[in-house]
């Protein structure tokens, strides 16, 4: 066996990829994060501050438990608009339970029940019927809407009091209420739920198939997975996580009406494309999502403490997912040409 | 834009034509033909078409409701249209009213997008059906029905202010957070302008700004002055939360706060941030169209120390009435005002619409136990405006529920 020396040229464009390869690392979206942190602690004293840290985590966490399961959808070559819809539901059917005296183990059950079939209805449609997830997703977020504003009565219901001044069920309120180390509950909620995702995605046969699933769909099929179960599973667990967030959201409310988080959608897949994910599937996971969400996060916060206008600040937003996109691009470009 | 609060929009381009048209009526008493209900030979109103702004806000639904209850009550034959906050649908709309069948006299047209003014003010006109606009005015010389949004910001501050001083807040320990609606443009958060402008003449210490205006004019500018935040709310209550949230740090811990929003969804986010916060206990906040929660956070929590109602729910009554003073022939004044108070614990404020909530509501806070005088006729910023003329028409006194009639 012989192997032939590298040219000159070669070793030089090797040199450059590497350098540049580096380069990109540096750029790349947990770079920016690292980045974005040391510019805002500079530039914005409250920025470091604890309670400030504990505000943006409490706002990240209800993007981020649903980005979790944009993850899973994306991941698996779809994705899922409905959440923009099933957030909302989940909170006004929360709260009217809630507000019906019906038990707090119970309400969560039955909302989170609500995000399934919600969930279900969308696998099913797509998996079965072969329908585009853009379509069955848009449409089954605008049933969701709908249902949401129904119960609602278009109103915002705010959660019950007794006489006394205090919520019908305190409960609902520990839910978001401050905890271990003066974090909220909802920030460990979400903690908790990455976690479970990244080792669900990792470590398991069925998260494993997931990125086989939306790697190649029809070799997944041919590798005897199920893949319309597998499908429809996704899309159950991705409803489940956006009614968790609707309940999350209600809690830190205190009430809930058809718009709340009605613009999920498009931050969740925001965070999960910023975390690493890619619209064709197959790529993507629970820890870089979490970084995505903590960027999406730590810009709003930072932003608004420099008091840069709100308009700016779309702007801005928009600009860092063009460029996260781009660089991850580049960087699997340079992965496949080294 | 759209404006998914049902606030109202206004028609600055129409300024001077408004005024024109008020010179060139100088004098006209309104209302003077029908004392005793519709003019001798004028007709009767019985058919009429009204296009919701939409279905998905409370005030929409009070609205909707309010006007299939008036037109029970009336005998009204009333065609029902939802304009769901789509510019296309509300142009569309207005091509279905025209062509209803039976054929309505008038046709109320919710309109949120000052753009379309033009084109559905000559649908109607081609088709010679007398129209009355809500919200977004259609054109100079429309009949147009909205809130005095001016008057509620300025008597909001005035509430404020009243038990901010009762609590020794001034100007040098207080900062006021105006929660707004970026997107909405001037006709909307003017009224975070006049409430700030109002409140700077009752609480020295505060930084001036130079008219109202600057505020909607700078719709993404963070910080006025040492004494004005501002945030975008998004007339959401997640959104409002989120954006209060974020800027917790900004809010010095020796000051006071006061929080106006241009709607009171967007006001239960941002207090329930500022809440989370540990502020709540030191800051003061008016509610605007709040409906049942806005109503319910005047009477339990006592730093809500206002709720402005502008009784959506009773808006149709007010519009048949508008629409027989047009088949009257009736001249119309340049705005005809909703009613509108702002709701307190126990107070009210002479020369303001400042009332107690015991004045208008009993243990039911989603059914008013009256509605508020009408007003007389004033020169106001769009030219003549106010709802006394309404009295003439006959038809407000078949409700039995309007205070003096």
């Amino acid at each position: 066996m012989t192997t032939e020396a590298p040219s000159a040229t070669e070793t030089i464009r090797s040199a450059r990829h590497s350098r540049s390869y580096w380069a990109l690392q540096i750029a790349s979206v947990p770079g920016f994060f690292v980045a974005l942190i040391v510019y805002f602690a500079i530039s914005a004293p409250q920025f470091g501050t604890f309670g400030n840290w504990a505000a943006l985590l409490s706002v990240a966490a209800l993007l981020g438990i649903v980005a979790i399961g944009q993850t899973l959808a994306i991941v698996s070559g779809g994705f899922d608009l409905s959440v923009s819809g099933t957030v909302p539901l989940g909170a006004c059917v929360f709260v009217a339970l809630i507000n019906s005296d019906v038990a707090f183990a119970l309400a969560i059950l039955a909302t989170l029940l609500t995000g399934a079939a919600v969930g279900a209805m969308n696998g099913l449609i797509i998996s079965r019927l072969g329908v585009n997830p853009l379509i069955t997703t848009l449409g089954t977020m605008s049933i969701a809407t709908g249902l949401a504003l129904t119960i609602a009565k278009g109103q915002t219901i705010a959660l019950r009091m007794s006489d006394s001044g205090e919520l019908i069920s305190p409960a609902v309120e520990l839910l978001s209420a401050r905890s271990l180390g003066g974090l909220s509950n909802d920030v460990y909620i979400f903690v908790v739920l990455t976690l479970v995702g990244f080792v669900f995605l990792r470590y398991t046969t069925l998260g494993r198939n997931i990125y086989a699933l939306g790697g190649n769909h029809e070799a997944a099929r041919l590798a005897g997975i199920r893949v319309n179960a597998l499908t429809t599973l996704v899309y159950v667990l991705s409803g489940t996580l956006a009614a968790i967030a609707g309940i999350l959201g209600a809690s830190q409310l205190l009430a809930a009406n058809g718009s709340l988080g009605a613009d999920m959608a498009l931050t969740s897949v925001t965070a999960v494309i910023l975390g690493g994910g890619s619209l064709t599937g197959g790529v993507g996971g629970a820890l870089g999502t979490l970084v995505g969400v903590l960027v999406v996060a730590t810009l709003g916060n930072g932003l608004a403490l420099l008091q840069v206008s709100s308009f700016y600040q779309k702007i801005i937003i928009g600009a860092v997912l063009l460029a996260a996109v781009i660089v991850s691009q580049l960087r699997r470009w340079l992965d496949s040409s080294r | 834009m759209t404006h998914p609060t049902a606030i109202s929009r206004r028609g600055f381009m129409g300024l001077g034509a408004a005024f024109g048209t008020m010179a060139l009526v100088p004098g006209h008493v309104y209302g003077q033909s029908a004392a005793t209900g519709s003019a001798a030979g004028a007709a009767k109103l019985t058919t009429m078409a009204f296009a919701n702004g939409g279905e998905s806000q409370a005030q929409w639904v009070d609205l909707k409701n309010g006007f299939l209850s008036a037109a029970d009550t009336l005998g009204v034959n009333l065609t029902y249209f939802n304009n769901d906050t789509d510019p296309q649908k509300t142009r569309q709309n207005a091509l279905l009213a025209v062509n209803t069948d039976p054929r309505p006299q008038v046709i109320c047209m919710y309109n949120q997008f000052s753009g379309l003014a033009n084109s559905l003010s000559r649908t109607f006109d081609q088709a010679g059906i007398p129209a009355i606009a809500v919200n977004a005015r259609l054109g100079a010389g429309s009949h147009w029905f909205n809130l005095d949004e001016i008057r509620l910001g300025q008597d909001s501050a005035k509430c404020v202010a009243k038990v901010a001083a009762e609590r020794g807040w001034t100007g040098e320990n207080t900062i006021v957070l105006l929660v707004n609606g970026a997107e909405f443009g001037k006709e909307v958060n003017i009224l975070l302008g006049e409430f700030y402008h109002q409140l700077v003449q009752l609480m020295p210490g505060l930084v001036p700004i130079g008219s109202p205006e600057e505020v909607p004019d700078n719709p993404g500018l963070s910080k006025f002055n040492d004494t004005l935040l501002q945030v975008d709310g998004n007339a959401s209550l997640d959104q409002s939360f989120s954006a209060v949230s974020n800027i917790i740090g900004n809010i010095p811990a020796d000051k006071n706060v006061v929080l106006y929003t241009i709607v009171t969804s967007s006001t239960l986010g941002a207090w329930r941030a500022l809440e989370r916060a540990g502020i709540a206990g030191r800051t003061l906040t008016v509610g605007l169209v709040g409906g049942e929660a806005g109503m319910e956070q005047l009477r339990t929590n006592p730093n809500w120390v206002g709720e402005a109602d502008i009784f959506y729910g009773h808006w149709g009554q007010y519009m048949m009435a508008m629409a027989q003073a047009i088949l009257n022939g009736e001249t119309l004044p340049d705005l005809t005002t909703s009613p509108g108070v702002v709701l307190t614990k126990d107070f009210s404020l002479p020369g303001t619409v400042v009332a107690p909530l015991s004045d208008y509501y009993g243990e039911d806070l989603t059914k008013p136990l009256k509605l508020p005088p009408l007003e007389a006729m004033s020169k106001g910023f769009f030219g003549l405006q106010g709802n006394e003329y309404l009295r003439g028409t006959g038809v407000l006194q078949q409700f039995g529920n309007v205070e003096g009639l």
